[in-house]
């Protein structure tokens, strides 16, 4: 059946659809936090079983976004709409996997809370997730200052798991009979990190919907790209071009 | 049949009915901002327009307030804004088809290469150097050679008129279609042909700057292609203005975009920037279908 549905009630859906899956995301990674952190086995196995939720979603949305894009050729800011959600959907997939990888680790990790306690995971997935949860809460309210406030803390979680991985060599070197635990604690340390990456994309992708300015790497060369002009030569003063 | 031509002597002058007004007085309302033109250019530009105002009906209705603007020579500059938003009226203003119009009152300057248009320069030599391309192709009913050579014998072409008609028709892209057949009726040609036609007509002239006003919207999507493809290898030649409701060829041909409501000029800017980041909520409202 055709959907010939307006591009706004297709937008709507799309919003709706991304609402769920930052939810069932976060969700997931609070899930996945808790149980590692608790050293909750049967908390993890859940977290392992739930990914077909996400992944049904990102189909969806992935969908969503390839028929707008064929049926209305959007323009502006719907266009950075539909950029900005597929590659968002790429983020939260990957953080719903590295969740589960969280949640591989927990029995590994389950009888070395010492472990736990020294490479101060805490502190690490407490990081992350605020950095995740006030990524997603900058989407849904399109407030790109918060985003670049959430894009500043990345650097932090990226210390912490520096941190992590010195502790966990030396850890290694004093308890070589923990060797397996360490490889899973160091596991799940990239894990956060890169679930911090991931929500650190959101936040840029947020502040390229909202203000249309690609701050990633630096930002782009705008004349470069064709956003301003050529200023060779004797260029006409604003003043002469603009009107009234 | 009158000519897509606006070459000095063309008879569709007269027949082109003015635009419909923009808007009454009453219904304007002041832009969210000022127009905005972002662009600080190289080149001098070829066409340029200082404080244009222009009125319909003895001055009883505004077409365009206060335009300042400026056209880069080799570019495509896509003039776009809702029905009666004075674009078609502003490129008339460019090669003074507006003078055939009666009622008109004018104010401001519009400048090609520098030079005021509406002061020392002759109207003819103004549409010679600045030819027009109109909605519908409109052949003359004669063949598809005469058709090239009528505007430029008037011109007092004395030079190698086969040469001129290939050049002609090699430029606007249609030579291969046609080479074998010149001396048939321009009008067994398709429409997409003929409207090439039209536009090799125009470059029969040897004009600076070509104003093509709707050039496709009579053409099925193939057509349409190809025009667009012949404009983008003229710019390499000429200065080209176009008038389109067609956003989409907006922004897969043109350089430059202006947009334009209700006689105003609300922004102007690299395509890229206008249809990725405009500056005015109107133009991103305008650009996305949520107008009105």
């Amino acid at each position: 059946m055709p959907d010939h549905r307006p591009l706004d009630e297709k937008i709507d859906e799309l919003r709706r659809l991304q609402e769920a899956m930052l939810q069932r995301v976060t969700g997931q990674f609070e899930e996945a936090a808790l149980a590692l952190l608790e050293r909750d086995t049967e908390r993890a196995e859940k977290v392992r079983q739930s990914d077909d939720e996400i992944d049904a979603l990102e189909l969806r949305i992935d969908n969503l976004c390839e028929r707008i894009l064929a049926l209305h050729t959007p323009v502006a800011v719907d266009l950075r709409l539909i950029l900005t959600a597929v590659k968002i959907n790429t983020d939260l997939e990957r953080i719903g996997d590295h969740a589960k990888n969280l949640a591989k680790s927990t029995a590994p990790l389950a009888d070395w809370e010492a472990f736990l306690e020294q490479a101060d995971l805490r502190d690490l997935a407490r990081t992350v997730r605020d950095i995740l949860t006030g990524a997603c809460e900058a989407f849904l309210e399109e407030d790109p200052d918060r985003a670049r406030a959430v894009i500043e803390r990345d650097e932090e979680a990226n210390q912490l798991y520096n941190n992590i991985f010195d502790t966990t060599a030396r850890l290694s070197r004093e308890h070589p009979e923990g060797s397996e635990a360490l490889i899973y604690l160091v596991t799940a340390a990239k894990a956060l990190e890169r679930i911090g990456d991931h929500a650190k994309n959101i936040a840029e992708s947020t502040v390229f919907l909202e203000e249309g300015k690609d701050i990633r790497h630096g930002g782009l060369d705008e004349e470069a790209a064709g956003f301003s002009g050529d200023l060779d030569g004797d260029a006409i003063p604003p003043s002469q071009l603009a009107g009234k | 049949m009158p000519p897509s031509v606006a070459a000095d002597d063309a008879p569709s002058e007269q027949q082109d009915a003015p635009p419909p007004p923009p808007a009454t007085e009453a219904t304007r309302r002041e832009p969210d901002t000022a127009p905005e033109q972002d662009r600080e250019r190289a080149q001098t530009p070829k066409v340029k327009t200082e404080n244009l105002s222009f009125w319909y009906d003895e001055g009883d209705t505004q077409a365009l307030d206060d335009i300042t603007m400026a056209i880069q020579p080799n570019e495509v500059t896509a003039f776009i804004g809702p029905s009666g938003c004075g674009k078609s009226t502003l490129l008339r203003c460019f090669n003074r088809m507006n003078d055939l119009v009666q009622g008109t009152q004018m104010e401001g300057r519009v400048l090609v290469d520098g030079e005021d248009i509406y002061q020392k320069a002759d109207p003819i030599m103004v549409r010679r150097r600045v030819g027009m391309v109109f909605q519908k192709p409109n052949p003359f009913p004669k063949s598809i050679r005469q058709n090239i050579l009528w505007g430029a014998r008037i011109n007092g072409f004395t030079g190698d008129e086969d040469a001129l008609v290939e050049r002609s028709l090699r430029q606007a892209a249609i030579w291969d279609e046609v080479n074998d057949r010149l001396d048939a009726s321009a009008y067994g040609l398709s429409g997409g042909q003929q409207q090439r036609l039209c536009i090799a007509r125009a470059l029969a002239v040897r004009p600076d700057v070509i104003l093509m006003d709707e050039p496709t919207s009579a053409l099925d999507p193939q057509a349409a292609a190809k025009v667009e493809e012949t404009i983008t290898e003229l710019k390499k030649r000429y200065t080209i203005v176009i008038v389109t409701h067609n956003m989409q060829q907006a922004s897969r041909i043109s350089d430059a975009t202006a947009f334009m409501y209700l006689g105003w000029l609300v922004e102007m800017s690299h395509t890229e920037k206008l249809f990725t980041r405009p500056e005015h909520q109107r133009t991103e409202d305008y650009i996305t279908g949520r107008f009105g």
